[in-house]
């Protein structure tokens, strides 16, 4: 029961969708896109124009500023040669002036020296002794220089700073 | 012209012969007369391809317009030699412009008016009956989502099989069969009446 009507409907079917209408071109639809594609390849062209002389003019722009850097590059590194070279000529003229302002230094030192007029010796007077507390040394040989040993030197030991 | 006219009903576009080489050349190097040679062969086609699946109107024009721009650009593109026919390459454009309308437009499928169906006078009444059913047949195919009426519309008035449905519509074959067999199991149940009364 169930294929006699599908084999009907299709049979039908296949006549029967020539009837669904489709929207026919209007007149004049070949002109006007002919028209529309010629002007849209008009303008793809000028656009493309456009941007191969854009991409012409930043190339130029890099390669000018690639250009510029490497010269400035270039520039800077014979400057910092230069620089280092004179660095390394320098020890010797400083060396030099070193020289000569010590000389001149020595010789204005040795003038002031020989200007100044000549004082006696100072005397160094020994320090006071402090009161109430005199050693029994100094109580028994006051204005006497007292020498002090300056090594406890024995056969088998030796505390001197110099040679005895 | 009022667009009533545009609606006379027409066979379905079938098999287009292909452009000759020379004036597949003449097109891809810009060439006015080669391209309305080229216009002129496929229009209809688009014109049948995107009012069916788009529905009636002004702007089916505009946007067979914006296939055959698309075409002239992408035509230098195109390998002649290759496996895929002018006219199919062409519909997968046309396609991908419906697709987009759709996206961009928000476009909702217009099934033809009563109005817009000519019937001159003194037409046969059997002619009428062509109509109505032709009628019957849009807003039948308005109740399709678009994915399933875009394969329909290829495979009953464009003669593609599945594969080159699928090539078209950028789908795997599987999926092209599956909605071809849901529309017309569809369609029959609309048109059960309409079939069944003739």
């Amino acid at each position: 029961m169930t294929s006699a009507p599908t084999t009907r409907l299709r049979s039908t079917e296949s006549e029967g969708w020539g009837h669904w209408s489709a929207q026919l071109p209007t007149e004049g639809f070949v002109q006007r896109t002919v028209g529309a594609a010629m002007r849209d390849r008009d303008e793809g062209r000028r656009a493309r124009a456009r941007r191969s002389a854009w991409i012409v003019a930043l190339s130029l722009v890099l390669v000018a500023g690639a250009a510029y850097g490497w010269t400035e590059r270039w520039a800077h590194r014979r400057a910092r040669t230069d620089a280092s070279d004179a660095r390394i000529a320098a020890p010797e003229r400083i060396e030099a002036r070193v020289d000569d302002v010590t000389q001149a230094a020595a010789s204005a030192v040795t003038a002031t020296i020989a200007r100044q007029p000549q004082h006696p010796p100072t005397t160094v007077s020994p320090p006071r002794a402090r009161r109430g507390l005199a050693s029994p040394a100094s109580s028994a040989s006051s204005g006497r220089r007292i020498e002090m040993p300056r090594c406890n030197c024995q056969e088998w030991f030796c505390d001197c700073v110099e040679t005895p | 012209m009022s667009l009533t006219a545009a609606w006379i009903p027409v066979p379905a576009a079938r098999v287009l012969p292909e452009l000759d080489r020379a004036t597949l050349d003449g097109c891809r190097a810009g060439d006015g007369a080669a391209l309305g040679v080229f216009v002129r062969r496929h229009q209809a086609m688009v014109f049948a391809f995107l009012s069916r699946t788009l529905g009636a109107g002004s702007h089916v024009e505009d946007l067979a317009q914006e296939v055959f721009l698309r075409a002239c650009r992408a035509l230098p593109g195109f390998d002649a030699a290759g496996t895929a026919r002018l006219s199919t390459w062409l519909l997968t454009i046309a396609s991908r412009v419906a697709t987009d309308a759709r996206r961009k437009r928000k476009l909702s499928f217009a099934p033809f008016e009563a109005g817009q169906l000519l019937v001159a006078p003194g037409t046969p009444e059997t002619e009428r009956r062509r109509a109505e059913i032709g009628l019957a047949l849009a807003r039948a195919a308005s109740e399709l989502s678009d994915a399933q009426r875009d394969v329909f519309v290829l495979a009953e008035f464009h003669d593609l099989d599945t594969r080159a449905i699928a090539a078209v519509l950028r789908i795997r074959e599987s999926t092209a069969r599956t909605r071809l067999f849901r529309a017309r199991e569809r369609l029959r149940e609309l048109l059960r009446g309409v079939w069944e009364d003739r």
